[in-house]
């Protein structure tokens, strides 16, 4: 008792101005309590800064990428590292730092409309099937059954080789895909609000099923949704960079990480460096991602620790 | 029980005959006419009109779709599979049979290797919390789900295949072949089952039966190897018969990058040249295997735990 007496003390002691209230403090809402606790999840804020850079260079790349992406100069093709060009030429003759630089722009869009994607609909899926339960939970869950039992990469691969590779079928294909197993995740907390005492008060005082779910149980599975959103990036940017690296997502010339590595590949005895920037950046973002994810599920979803 | 497997197989057969619709319909229900998906980009401008009708023909496309679907459903079931659009004569089966052992061998491997390394280390993580150990097993798990396992590869075959030579670096025609390709399957699996195994081992740790059993002066070696390991390895158990999902999705990308050649390598390579035939049954085929693999997963769970069979 003693111990979180403390915690609370110090912690107020340091965001709030000492004439605040006891009942003012009481108010400060479950976000700002939550952005306290992230904050102190350090490797999460570390996550942030990094993303904070990705998206400036994905917002404005011209003046961090020292060369235009997609020129070549053939004579120094697998020309390896140097001071002008700290990551060397890659396979045709193109400076990799620049297009490194440019590919960011790339996965941060295909990640986050992939991810806004599959979260929308899964969440709708997940909270419809929770909150309705019976024959419509029955018909909703075997779909999510059914999406679920394709490895993902197959069900991908499949559905590019039909529609055709290109920018907007990677975004389109891949959040047609991966919502299952959100929807599964929100079927689960919906199902656990269902019986709320305030969710029975709502349908007492006549609220119909659109405005419960939208305005009392959808804000209740914020918090899990946020964490799932936040994870859910990294393993879309790798599912990205597979398709890609396959030759079945981004399209060369425009530059991408996963479409690098595809490049590198077949010139990995004669130019190793080439696979190496784009790996790195890869992981360095999805890693961003998963702990920004680990630090905001420490603050908003209690249940999910581990 | 038996209510309980009833409604578990049931389950089972309307999601495989939902799999069925829908590796169907990605050929045949998605905008565009199949018969031109097939013959492709030089087919298109190739052949005469009379020529594609004649493939659509053989194909079997100009009849009504509920007839071509169930015709296909009927081979799928037999296992035959129908013939490949590429090697024109070879049945699909027989494609699949050949590349079949090999993904067996590599998942089979890599599955028992991410078990055997991932439930020591998670239990022995759990159990020493905030030990050195416990951060360098969270870092690894962290890192294992974050660096992607087809770059993991390709820096494997830089390192150990182009510059010290100790594993070939494409092929399974040595035992040498399948080091890189089984650890890089594992890894992303045992960083999941690692952190999965460490987060319940500490919930159990937590429970009032440890508690008490460790008032009662129980020893501390018991408790753990009673109480604690015992119930943790139950959700842990559940999760293994559904990574199956993504280990095979993930031996698509691995084979693919080691030449291994097995299902995965098949069915990118079916895709490259638009063998449609053999793509469809590798979706269905690995499908109805996590089907499968998650029923006997919530079987055996049900088996062990009876708490499940109640809900």
């Amino acid at each position: 008792m003693n111990l979180i007496d403390r915690k609370k003390t110090k912690e107020t002691a340091v965001v709030t101005p000492s004439t605040l209230l006891e009942s003012e403090r009481a108010h400060r809402s479950g976000w700002s309590r939550g952005w306290g606790r992230f904050k102190r999840y350090k490797p999460a804020i570390v996550g942030l800064v990094f993303l904070g850079i990705l998206a400036v260079l994905a917002i404005i790349p011209g003046p961090f990428a020292p060369y235009d992406p997609t020129l070549a100069t053939p004579d120094l093709l697998g020309a390896p590292p140097s001071w002008s060009h700290p990551l060397g030429y890659d396979e045709i003759g193109r400076d990799v730092l620049s297009r490194i630089v440019y590919g960011t722009r790339v996965a941060l869009i295909v990640a986050l409309l992939a991810t806004a994607m599959a979260v929308t609909i899964g969440v709708l899926v997940g909270a419809t099937a929770g909150y309705f339960g019976g024959w419509v939970d029955s018909v909703l869950s075997r779909l999510v059954d059914t999406i679920m039992a394709f490895p993902t990469i197959a069900l991908l691969i499949a559905l590019v080789a039909v529609v055709g590779p290109s920018l907007k079928t990677t975004i389109v294909v891949i959040g047609a895909t991966v919502w299952a197993s959100y929807a599964r995740v929100a079927r689960g907390d919906v199902l656990s609000l269902r019986e709320r005492d305030y969710v029975l008060a709502a349908r007492a005082v006549g609220a119909n099923h659109l405005r419960i779910i939208v305005r009392h149980i959808v804000p209740n599975i914020a918090g899990p949704i946020i964490v799932l959103s936040t994870l859910a990036v990294g393993s879309i940017i790798i599912l990205e960079a597979a398709l890609s690296f396959l030759g079945l997502g981004v399209q060369p010339p425009t530059p991408d990480w996963g479409t690098m590595l595809a490049s590198s590949r077949a010139y990995i005895q004669s130019y190793p460096h080439i696979a190496i920037a784009p790996g790195v950046m890869i992981s360095l973002t999805v890693l961003a991602f998963n702990l920004i994810g680990d630090g905001l599920r420490d603050a908003l979803d209690p249940r999910g620790r581990d | 029980m038996l209510r309980y497997v009833i409604r578990r197989l049931l389950q089972g057969f309307i999601v495989v005959f939902l799999i069925s619709i829908a590796t169907f319909g990605i050929l045949h229900l998605t905008p565009g006419d199949p018969v031109l998906i097939l013959i492709g980009e030089t087919g298109r401008t190739q052949l005469t009109p009379e020529q594609i009708q004649q493939v659509r023909h053989y194909w079997g496309l100009d009849r009504p779709l509920y007839e071509q679907y169930f015709t296909w459903l009927g081979h799928m079931a037999e296992g035959n599979f129908g013939e490949s659009v590429i090697q024109v004569g070879t049945p699909v089966r027989t494609i699949i049979w050949r590349a079949a052992p090999v993904t067996f061998k590599l998942n089979a491997m890599a599955l028992i290797l991410a078990i055997g390394i991932s439930i020591p280390a998670g239990i022995f993580a759990g159990i020493k919390q905030y030990s050195i150990f416990d951060y360098l097993s969270n870092v690894g798990a962290t890192l294992g789900v974050s660096v992607p396992s087809f770059w993991i590869a390709l820096m494997a075959i830089i390192i150990f295949a182009a510059k010290l030579g100790w594993i070939p670096p494409y092929g399974v025609d040595s035992w040498k072949g399948y080091i890189a390709p089984v650890l890089v399957l594992s890894l992303e699996q045992m960083a999941i089952i690692t952190r999965l195994m460490r987060s319940t081992t500490i919930e159990t740790l937590g429970q009032d039966y440890v508690r008490t059993a460790r008032a009662k002066g129980v020893a501390e070696t018991h408790v753990l190897s009673r109480h604690v390991v015992r119930n943790s390895l139950l959700p842990v158990i559940t999760v293994i018969g559904y990574r199956i999902a993504f280990l095979l999705s993930g031996t698509i990308i691995i084979e693919t990058v080691f030449a291994v050649p097995g299902i995965g390598q098949l069915f990118v390579n079916s895709v490259y040249h638009l063998d449609y035939q053999v793509v469809q049954a590798v979706v269905f085929v690995l499908s109805v295997l996590v089907v499968l693999a998650n029923l006997a997963t919530d079987l055996v769970y049900a088996y062990i735990d009876p708490r499940i069979r109640l809900t």
